[in-house]
């Protein structure tokens, strides 16, 4: 999943959410009375001013009420409730969340090494060695595992959604044009 | 976002960048944005069109101008044609007054308010264009857009050493990763928000869009490992 994730984050339209994310930032500092931003030519701007709107949905009111009702009924399906029990657990467990939160600085430091090619067999099984951790923590696999059945669950709602218009809308949702 | 967000399209007066400007009107107009001025920038003065090399481009200009008043019905203000490069806070600050005051400061623009008709034009669009650009107890939110090379950068640097010198509090931002910014403001402009030297109230910054990625990049990863997607 990381790896898919991360040839996706790999595009020009990252660099473009990561500067919108930071101009946000600036913008949103109190000790300003105006914020004045010399753009790149216009079609990177049109972009930016289309994620700062996104926040704002355009649904017509009959969408909006139904997704409301979906979301309250997701809400209260079986993987969801579990997964979000999980996570509060995860939440209230400084011990798990630290481990999960080692595992992912271990990963990180252990990609940017193996770009500067000073990958050695210490630092993979320093990874390992925490993964082993994770593994025997009974919060986090609680998580991952809830995690895991949430994240299948939610393509068959997906599913049934097409299945009326006959639209596969999961395929939709997937390619995010930027 | 909260703060009121006004986009301004700076053009020359010229097909490709007209073509562009009402590109970019349409778009944002889609997205329920509406364009709130333009500036025209490049502007040959009649003065200055006594020879033909002039002469014919002024005339050009002035069809273009025509195409604009017809076409893009916006507050628009227009900026003349420098002597020379627009480049550091000096120079900034006589085109922020012409901009934004309607009025020379030096010798550079000559007798332009007396002679041109557009300076008339100029001080009936400011009354228009001054209360989007003022604060007005909000944060404002600023962006100059346009095709590359119409002025953008240095409208937006004008622009913020005149509110800066109205007393706002202005943070001057680019995401151009050539750090161009610093070289139209004659000052350094790092990663970091640092004063701008000269001119009170302004702070100024680039985005560099290469390294924001990268971290960006970094954060979600970690994140997505940190919700578990990873240890396997």
């Amino acid at each position: 999943v990381i790896a898919v994730m991360r040839e996706e984050l790999d595009s020009p339209c990252t660099e473009e959410i990561a500067a919108f994310d930071l101009f946000i930032d600036y913008a949103a500092q109190d000790n300003w009375e105006v914020v004045v931003f010399d753009t790149a030519p216009t079609g990177h701007t049109l972009r930016m001013r289309y994620a700062m709107n996104d926040s704002t949905t355009s649904l017509p009111s009959e969408l909006l009420d139904a997704t409301h009702t979906l979301a309250a009924a997701l809400a209260q399906a079986e993987p969801i409730v579990a997964y979000r029990a999980a996570r509060a657990r995860l939440d209230a467990d400084p011990i798990a969340r630290g481990l999960l939160e080692r595992v992912a600085a271990a990963q990180a430091d252990l990609r940017v090494r193996q770009t500067r090619e000073a990958l050695t067999h210490v630092h993979v099984d320093q990874l390992r060695a925490l993964q082993r951790q994770a593994q025997l923590n009974r919060v986090t696999m609680d998580y991952l595992s809830a995690q895991q059945s949430a994240m299948a669950y939610l393509p068959d709602v997906s599913l049934e959604i097409s299945r009326l218009p006959g639209v596969d809308f999961g395929a939709l949702i997937g390619r995010s044009s930027c | 976002m909260a703060s009121p967000a006004t986009p301004t399209i700076v053009l020359h007066p010229e097909a490709t960048a007209i073509k562009e400007t009402r590109r970019a009107i349409d778009e944002l107009s889609k997205l329920g944005i509406h364009t709130h001025e333009l500036i025209v920038n490049g502007i040959i003065r009649a003065p200055e069109a006594a020879n033909p090399l002039f002469a014919a481009r002024r005339q050009m200009q002035q069809g273009y101008l025509a195409q604009v008043a017809r076409e893009l019905p916006l507050p628009t203000r227009q900026m003349a044609l420098l002597d020379g490069e627009i480049k550091g806070v000096a120079r900034l600050r006589v085109v922020g007054s012409r901009l934004f005051d309607g009025r020379s400061e030096s010798a550079m623009f000559g007798t332009l308010a007396h002679t041109e008709p557009a300076a008339d034009r100029l001080l009936v669009d400011l009354a228009d264009v001054l209360p989007r650009l003022l604060p007005n107890g909000h944060r404002r939110t600023i962006f100059f857009a346009g095709k590359g090379g119409v002025g953008k950068t240095a409208a937006s640097c004008a622009t913020a050493i005149w509110l800066a010198r109205q007393d706002y509090r202005t943070l001057l931002l680019t995401t151009d990763p050539a750090a161009h910014l610093g070289d139209v403001l004659g000052v350094p402009v790092g990663d970091a928000v640092a004063p701008v030297a000269g001119v009170p109230n302004l702070f100024a910054t680039r985005i560099d869009p290469k390294a924001a990625g990268e971290a960006y990049k970094a954060r979600i990863l970690s994140d997505a490992r940190a919700r578990g997607r990873a240890p396997r």
